[in-house]
């Protein structure tokens, strides 16, 4: 094998691949990169046998076909470092390297067996769907906040796809709060089905995805969901979480004692002040929210640093009911700083110091995040 | 200005050993405890037993008599004394059994003081000594200044104020040896150089303190000046916070009762969040010439948040049926327990949080088909008329009951 191809396009692939390879050393394939040079174009692919990373690039300058197997991490940060435009590769089977030639620098890279590679499941992908690179990036980033990093139940470490009809439905959840978007631009095959996706996949596909029109597919391939563009340049699998979501639409309130209009600026900015705040020992940093008719009073306690209080006169109330409740400040944050990108005011709609509150863009009925108060005792 | 007191009884572990065992009276007592002594009498106090082994303190002084620390008895007595003092301060840190640290701030030092001079007299445990200062470091050096040639001389109660302005005065005639903040070693330096007494200390810098004393000389700096930052902790009573105010002329109007309510409120929301607390109980008690009247209420969601506890008291206070004169109020939270937050899960999340709305809506509802035009949803009516307007007769006839 060897080919010539321009730096900075095998740079930009190479670090997208490389984020499904494994960084444990148990075993040396899952760790390494599998470069594939055929007719004008080179293929690199990685995976850990959770998700799979498939990306290929053209022109390449291929002077003889072949594949290798490299180590992901040392090949992508020795092609981000290289200076000159072009790089050449070439394998050496004598020796078992690869060489890599930039201008005036040469250096080899050890070798895997390719054949230890194992085989990523795009070929058997049937379809399920297309949607916009925009919509789902713009979805995963405005789900993923409300989904667990680690949790006994292995569903809520990841994002619901719920297919019905022609839309999409986004449903994350850590339990403690649920973020919801549904997307009606969705070309879908008219088969409904629910998947959950884990979220270490989707935040990697919200670093790779464009914020374009072109549109990405959404297939099934065995226990893996597959996501890949139609010119087949791009394609992320990822194997699908097991079990089943819990009925995520009977836990959004229907019925509120008040909904409240707050500016979003002054929200964000009060918020985050009081997230400096550090929580004591034993306790979830917290913020009390006094929700009166005409304001809304912020406050914040920490033994270790003092108290805070912010004032929000900018607050239109829909009745005459005060309420008064505790959130876990950062679950709020999360959430005001996203709604705070999109519209001057965010409604906070609240079923009593105990129970959920939703949290909305006014103007955007498809995006709902719940949040539920903290208990005190 | 923040007033700490600190209350020190002399001979208060002898007294009580004295009191139970009466052939001891004005014997030489010292009480021991796990080997050292931890207590003598006046008739002794020439003899500095406090602290020495027992071996060596009978060595010291054999014809004293050693008595062996009763939990039972001793325990019971301090309780006895803390009890008292937790319905005149929300704060108090017991150093041992014969002295503890005390806030004041918020009350009357002379009438708390008059009533605790009462109270020990009452009790018989030999001289109390009380010093009030801005922090704890006045505080417990104004009970170890002699007030005549040694402490047998000291009458019943007294009290030293170290008012604000004059710490530094105050503090030039203590020698060092009585700042039981300062590790000996630098007592001893300092001893070794020339200084004994902290009014000595003027003439160094803070630069020259620290060149002779390390980081201790900062310590001793800031002692010099009055300042003292040890915090001070609430350990007593665990169960129960109080505040009490006097009124030296007597209150006959609800407003100064209510703006010193919020007053106490403030102080003991405060206490309950520095422990980390919250309270189930609320009392309030007014002291009148007639004598005192109480009221209480237990809530079962936590009243330790201000406003929560000032509504409460105004509510406690309105119930109170006072005639003549005020002279006393004391606020008081108990059933204290430690304050939590938990996180609520959305999909089990307890029913209950949104049950009484459903009830409430239900009830009505029930009672709108039963009394047409009866219920009404969110007027504030009157007890007695919501009631009346429900059953009274002779307003419906028998064909809307």
């Amino acid at each position: 094998m060897k080919f010539s191809i321009n730096k900075n396009l095998l740079a930009q692939a190479a670090s997208i691949v490389q984020r499904a390879a494994s960084t444990k050393d148990t075993i040396p394939a899952l760790s390494g990169m599998l470069l594939t040079a055929e007719k004008d174009r080179l293929t690199l692919q990685a995976t850990d046998l959770d998700i799979g990373i498939k990306r290929t690039i053209f022109p390449a300058d291929v002077a003889s076909e072949g594949s290798a197997l490299v180590n992901a991490k040392y090949f992508s940060d020795l092609i981000r470092y290289l200076s000159e435009e072009e790089v050449t590769i070439a394998l050496d089977e004598t020796n078992n390297k690869l060489n890599v030639f930039n201008g005036l620098s040469s250096s080899y890279l050890n070798l895997y067996n390719p054949d230890d590679f194992p085989e990523m499941p795009l070929d058997k992908v049937s379809h399920i769907s297309t949607i916009p690179q925009t919509i789902l990036k713009n979805s995963i980033r405005k789900t993923i906040i409300a989904a667990a990093v680690s949790h006994f139940k292995p569903v809520f470490t990841g994002i619901l796809f719920d297919f019905s009809g022609d839309s999409l439905t986004m449903v994350a959840s850590d339990t403690h709060r649920l973020a919801v978007i549904k997307n009606e631009q969705v070309k879908s095959e008219n088969q409904p089905g629910q998947y959950i996706v884990p979220v270490r996949m989707l935040s990697d596909i919200a670093r790779i995805l464009e914020d374009s029109d072109s549109e990405i597919n959404i297939g099934l391939a065995d226990n893996h969901i597959v996501f890949y563009t139609t010119e087949q340049d791009l394609s992320c699998s990822s194997r699908l979480i097991e079990g089943q979501y819990p009925n995520y639409i009977q836990v959004i309130p229907k019925n509120f004692v008040n909904t409240f209009l707050v500016n979003s600026a002054l929200l964000t900015r009060a918020l985050e002040r009081t997230s400096i705040m550090p929580h004591d020992q034993n306790m979830i940093q917290y913020v009390k929210m006094n929700f009166e008719p005409e304001k809304l009073v912020i406050s914040a306690f920490s033994e270790k640093m003092g108290e805070m209080t912010e004032i929000i006169k900018e607050v239109e109330a829909q009745t005459e009911q005060a309420v008064e409740v505790n959130f876990n400040t950062r679950y709020l944050l999360d959430a005001v700083k996203l709604l705070n990108q999109e519209n001057k005011n965010i409604q906070i709609s609240l079923s009593g110091p105990l129970g959920p509150a939703v949290i909305k863009n006014p103007e955007d009925e498809n995006y709902t995040y719940v949040l539920v108060p903290l208990r005190t005792g | 200005m923040k007033r700490v007191g600190c209350l020190f009884l002399p001979y208060f572990l002898a007294s009580v050993t004295v009191k139970e065992n009466p052939r001891l009276y004005r014997q030489p007592v010292a009480v021991f405890r796990e080997g050292r002594v931890i207590g003598i009498s006046r008739e002794i106090e020439d003899h500095s037993l406090t602290g020495l082994p027992l071996n060596q303190a009978r060595r010291h002084c054999p014809e004293a008599f050693f008595v062996e620390y009763d939990h039972s008895v001793h325990r019971a007595a301090q309780e006895d004394y803390l009890q008292m003092l937790a319905g005149i301060s929300p704060l108090i840190e017991p150093l041992d059994e014969q002295e503890c640290f005390l806030d004041l701030n918020g009350g009357r030092i002379e009438l708390e003081m008059e009533k605790l001079g009462r109270w020990f007299e009452a009790r018989e445990w030999g001289p109390v000594l009380m010093g009030v200062g801005a922090n704890k470091l006045l505080a417990r050096l104004a009970t170890r200044v002699p007030y005549g040639k040694n402490q047998t001389d000291v009458p019943g109660f007294c009290c030293r104020v170290v008012e604000p302005g004059q710490e530094k005065d105050f503090l030039a005639r203590i020698p060092l040896a009585l700042d039981w903040l300062l590790p000996s070693s630098v007592v001893e330096k300092l001893g070794f150089l020339g200084f004994t007494r902290f009014g000595e200390l003027d003439s160094l810098s803070l630069q020259e303190l620290l060149k002779i004393l390390g980081p201790d000389g900062y310590t001793v700096y800031q002692h010099r000046r009055g300042r003292d930052n040890t915090p001070l902790l609430g350990l007593y009573p665990p169960e129960k916070l109080s505040c009490h105010f006097g009124f030296d002329r007597g209150v006959y109007e609800l407003g100064p009762l209510e703006k010193r309510l919020g007053e106490g409120a403030r102080l003991i929301a405060s206490a309950l969040r520095e422990r980390g607390m919250n309270c189930r109980q609320v009392a309030l008690q007014v002291e009148l010439e007639g004598g005192n009247c109480r009221a209480e209420r237990r809530v079962s969601r936590g009243a330790g948040e201000e406003r929560r506890l000032r509504e409460i008291l105004g509510i406690l206070l309105k119930n109170l049926s006072l005639t003549g004169p005020i002279l006393g109020m004391t606020l008081e939270v108990s059933s204290l327990y430690r304050w939590s937050l938990t996180e609520q899960d959305l999909f089990t999340l307890d029913k209950r949080s949104t049950r009484p709305h459903q009830e409430l809506k239900g009830t009505v509802e029930a009672l709108e088909g039963k009394i047409p035009g009866a219920v009404h949803v969110g007027v504030a009516i009157d007890r007695r008329e919501q009631v009346l307007s429900l059953w009274d007769p002779w307003r419906f006839g028998e064909a809307s009951r």
